[in-house]
C-alpha cells in the first residue's frame, strides 16, 4: 500500500511538473517568440553571472519588439535549427547575425537589413603563409555550420572544411592547429580577438562580401514583417538604434570588452565561478532525464506486457516500436517531434513537450527490452503456480511476476538512467540550456574551453555517481526485504 | 455410488509430432486418492497438467464436478482444482502468510483479516504457523512444500493434484510431506498424485494407475497392481522400482 501511494504521488508530481511548463507557455498573450544562437558575441551571448541573453542583436530585438508592442521571449537553439523552427511555427522570429541571402529568402521573410557585416579570415599569428583567401586553397578551414562563412569556405578550391556548432568552437580549432584558418563574420572575429584571442590569432586580408544581417520570419507572416520594419525604422529615427550600436561597436565597446577579458579569472577559481551556471544546467538535465525515465518506465512496462501478452497484433506492434526506436538515433527522433510533427498536426510543438516525449519514447524502447528480459527471467513455475490458484494471467503478472521482475531490472534501469543523463544533452538542439549547452555558451563568452569542459565533466560525474550509489542502495534494500 | 469428481474422455495431447497422451479415459470419484505410476515419458505429468489446463489438450474433454473445462471457465475451475508442484513454486517476494492469502483475497474477494485467519489455520495444520512471517528462502525444502500445500488448501479446493511433490526433497524431508498428504487423504479430499513413493501408494492410495506410452495400461487397488500385475510392462517397471 505504501509503495502504491508513493508511486501515485510521484506520478502526480511528474505530471504537475510537465503541465506547469505547458501552462506557462500557454498563458502569455501577444508574445513574440524569438530564437537565437547565443554563441555569437558581440551579437548574442550570455551575460556573465545572470545568464541573460545579451549583445547587439538582443538589445535591438527587445527595443524593436517594445516599439511594435510585443512581449519578447527569447530562447536559444542551434544556428542550423533556426529556419526549421520558423517553418515548424515553433518560433516567430530568428535574430542571430543572419545574413540575408537569396537562398534563405526562398525559405523565410527577412526584415530590412539592420547591420552590415562582412566575412574575414582568421589564422594563427605564427602563420605567415596565409595572406588572402587565395592562400587557403588546399588548406583546412574551420567554420560554423549553416553560416555564410561556411558557404564561402566551401567555394575555396581543394580546401577541407570542418564545421562546428558554434563560432567559438571554430576559433578554438584554429588555435589548436586543427585548422589553418577560419572564416566568419568580421565583428564576431574582432570580438574574439579583443577577448584575448589576439594572443594567438590575427585577421588577414580585407573584409569580404559586404553582408547584410536581417531578422528572419515565417514566409507567410507578412503582417509581422510590416510591424518589425516599421518599428526598426522608428528606432533608427529616434536615436535608440545608434545608442545600441555605439554600445556594442563604438570605441568604448572594445575597451570594455578588453577590461572584461583581463579581469576574467582563470583556472580553478574560474571553474568555481561558473559552477552556479552549470548547476542550473544540471538541474534541467536532471529534470529532463528523470521525467523521461519515469515516462519511459511506464511506456516500457506497457510495451513489454503487450509483447508478452500472447496477443499477436499487440506483440507485433510492440516489436515494431522497439525496432524503430532502437534503430534510429535519439537526435533524429527529437528533430522529428520538434520539426516534423508540426507539419502533420498543423501547429507548433512546445519544446518542453518535444524534449520529454522524444526522450521518453526513446527510453521506453530500451526499458521495454529490460522489462521483457526481467519478466522472462522469472521461472515459468511462478506463472503456473499463480494460474493454478485461480489467478488470471493479468493478476499473476501484476502480483507475482512484475514485482519479482522489478527487483531484477534495477541494475539495468540504473544503467538506463545514467545513459539518459548523458543523452539528454541532445535536447540542447531545440533550445534547452542543459549542462552541455551551458558549457558551450560559457565558452562562447569566455573561450576557456579546457576549464569549462573539465567542470562540465565533473558535474556529470557527480550526477552519474549519485545515481549509481542510489541504485546500489535500492538493490541492497530490495535484497534484504 | 459416490459422485464423479473428474471425468476424462478420450484425452489426446500432442507436442508437434509427438503424441504424449493417446486417448486417455479416466474417472475419479469424490474423496478418492489416486496414484499414477509409470516410467518417465509415459505421460503422467502431462495428464495431470491437462486436468487444470496448464497444458491445453489437443482433443478430448475433461469434466470437473459436472463442469466441462473450457478456456472460458478455466480460472474458476482452477480455483477448485489445486496443483502442488515438484519445485514448490512459492512466491519468493511474499511472506509465507502472504503466499497463502493472495489468491483467497484476489480471486475469492475474501477480506484480508478473514483470509489471514484461514491461512493461519492451515499453516498450523501443516505445522508451520511460527513461519507465517518469514520469506520462502528461509525455509527448508520440506517446509516449502508444506507451505505450498497450505497455500492450496486456503482456496478450499475440491481436488488437489500433486506433481511429484517429494522428488526435489532431501530424503529426510520426504516423510513430513507425505504425512501431510496422508492426513488430507484421511479427511476425504480428492487427491491425484504422480509420485515414485511406492510405500505411500501402497498405504494411502485407493487406486493405483499404471501409465506407459501415453495410455493407461493397468489400474486397480494397490494390492492388485503391486502384488498381482497383469501386464508385462507393469511387472518390469515394478521389478525395477521395488
Amino acid at each position: 500500500m505504501k509503495k502504491l501511494c508513493f508511486l501515485i504521488m510521484t506520478s502526480i508530481m511528474m505530471l504537475c511538473l510537465s503541465f506547469s511548463h505547458l501552462c506557462m507557455a500557454a498563458t502569455q498573450e501577444k508574445v513574440l517568440r524569438v530564437a537565437t544562437e547565443p554563441s555569437f558575441a558581440p551579437f548574442e551571448f550570455q551575460e556573465e553571472g545572470s545568464g541573460e541573453f545579451t549583445g547587439f542583436d538582443m538589445e535591438l530585438i527587445r527595443a524593436v519588439g517594445k516599439q511594435a508592442g510585443y512581449k519578447v521571449v527569447i530562447s536559444n537553439m542551434g544556428f542550423d535549427a533556426l529556419i526549421p523552427a520558423l517553418k515548424a511555427k515553433n518560433i516567430d522570429l530568428a535574430i542571430a547575425g543572419m545574413t540575408i541571402t537569396e537562398e534563405r529568402k526562398q525559405q523565410v521573410l527577412f526584415s530590412d537589413p539592420y547591420y552590415t557585416s562582412g566575412l574575414i579570415i582568421m589564422t594563427r599569428k605564427d602563420n605567415d603563409s596565409i595572406k588572402s583567401i587565395k592562400d587557403l586553397e588546399g588548406k583546412v578551414v574551420a567554420a560554423q555550420i549553416g553560416t555564410s562563412g561556411e558557404k564561402k569556405a566551401r567555394s575555396i578550391k581543394n580546401a577541407k572544411i570542418v564545421s562546428f556548432n558554434t563560432n567559438s568552437e571554430a576559433s578554438m580549432e584554429v588555435v589548436n592547429k586543427g585548422a589553418d584558418a577560419s572564416i566568419n563574420d568580421a565583428p564576431v572575429v574582432g570580438y574574439y580577438l579583443v577577448q584575448g584571442g589576439d594572443k594567438t590569432c590575427k585577421t588577414v586580408g580585407e573584409k569580404m562580401e559586404a553582408e547584410e544581417y536581417g531578422m528572419a520570419m515565417r514566409i507567410d507572416n507578412i503582417q509581422l514583417q510590416k510591424d518589425i520594419n516599421k518599428a526598426l525604422a522608428e528606432i533608427k529615427a529616434n536615436g535608440e538604434y545608434d545608442k545600441i550600436y555605439k554600445k556594442w561597436f563604438g570605441e568604448e565597446a572594445n575597451a570594455t570588452a578588453k577590461a572584461q577579458a583581463q579581469k576574467q579569472a582563470t583556472g580553478l577559481s574560474f571553474m568555481i565561478d561558473i559552477l552556479p551556471l552549470l548547476l542550473q544546467g544540471a538541474g534541467i538535465t536532471i529534470e529532463v532525464s528523470a521525467l523521461s525515465v519515469f515516462f519511459g518506465l511506464l511506456i516500457g512496462l506497457a510495451v513489454a506486457i503487450a509483447r508478452l501478452s500472447g496477443c499477436k497484433p499487440l506483440s507485433i506492434l510492440a516489436a515494431c516500436y522497439v525496432d524503430f526506436i532502437r534503430g534510429t538515433p535519439l537526435l533524429v527522433q527529437i528533430f522529428l517531434v520538434y520539426f516534423a510533427l508540426p507539419n502533420i498536426i498543423g501547429h507548433r510543438v512546445d519544446p518542453f513537450f518535444a524534449a520529454i516525449s522524444a526522450c521518453s519514447v526513446n527510453s521506453g524502447a530500451y526499458v521495454a527490452e529490460i522489462f521483457r528480459g526481467g519478466i522472462q527471467s522469472i521461472d515459468r513455475g511462478q506463472m503456473e503456480a499463480g494460474r493454478s490458484l485461480g489467478l488470471t494471467w493479468w493478476q499473476t503478472m501484476k502480483f507475482i511476476i512484475i514485482p519479482q521482475a522489478f527487483k531484477r531490472i534495477i541494475p539495468p534501469m540504473g544503467n538506463e538512467f545514467i545513459a539518459m543523463l548523458k543523452d539528454s544533452s541532445l535536447v540542447s538542439v531545440i533550445g534547452f540550456e542543459e549542462l552541455t549547452r551551458r558549457g558551450q555558451l560559457i565558452i562562447a563568452r569566455t573561450y576557456a574551453s579546457f576549464e569549462v569542459w573539465l567542470a562540465v565533466a565533473f558535474v556529470y560525474l557527480i550526477m552519474t555517481f549519485a545515481v549509481s550509489r542510489l541504485v546500489g542502495i535500492m538493490e541492497k534494500r530490495m535484497k534484504t526485504e | 455410488m459416490s459422485k464423479e469428481m473428474i471425468k476424462i474422455e478420450n484425452l489426446i495431447k500432442q507436442f508437434g509430432d509427438l503424441k504424449v497422451l493417446k486417448g486417455v479415459n479416466l474417472t475419479i470419484n469424490e474423496g478418492e486418492v489416486v496414484v499414477i505410476l509409470g516410467a518417465s515419458g509415459g505421460g503422467k505429468s502431462t495428464l495431470l497438467r491437462c486436468i487444470n489446463r496448464l497444458e491445453e489438450p489437443t482433443s478430448g474433454t475433461i469434466t470437473i464436478d459436472g463442469k466441462v473445462v473450457t478456456e472460458a471457465n478455466i480460472d474458476e475451475i482452477r480455483s477448485e482444482v489445486n496443483m502442488v508442484f515438484q519445485h514448490f513454486n512459492l512466491f519468493p517476494h511474499m511472506t509465507v502468510l502472504e503466499n497463502c492469502t493472495l489468491a483467497p483475497i484476489k480471486v475469492r474477494g475474501i477480506a484480508q483479516a478473514e483470509a489471514e485467519k484461514t491461512a493461519k489455520k492451515y499453516l498450523e495444520r501443516v505445522g508451520l504457523l511460527e513461519k507465517a512471517g518469514v520469506y520462502p528462502d528461509q525455509l527448508s525444502g520440506g517446509q516449502k512444500q508444506r507451505v505450498a500445500i497450505a497455500r492450496g488448501l486456503c482456496m478450499h479446493p475440491k481436488v488437489i493434484l500433486f506433481d511429484e511433490p517429494t522428488s526435489a526433497l532431501d530424503p529426510e524431508m520426504v516423510q513430513e510431506v507425505l504425512d501431510i498428504i496422508k492426513e488430507l487423504a484421511n479427511m476425504g479430499m480428492t487427491l491425484v498424485l504422480v509420485t515414485h513413493e511406492m510405500g505411500f501408494a501402497r498405504e494411502a492410495a485407493d487406486r493405483v494407475i499404471f501409465m506407459a506410452d501415453g495410455n493407461i495400461l493397468e489400474q486397480g487397488t494397490p494390492e492388485e497392481v503391486f502384488n498381482n500385475p497383469k501386464e508385462e510392462k507393469t511387472k518390469q517397471f515394478l521389478s525395477k522400482i521395488l
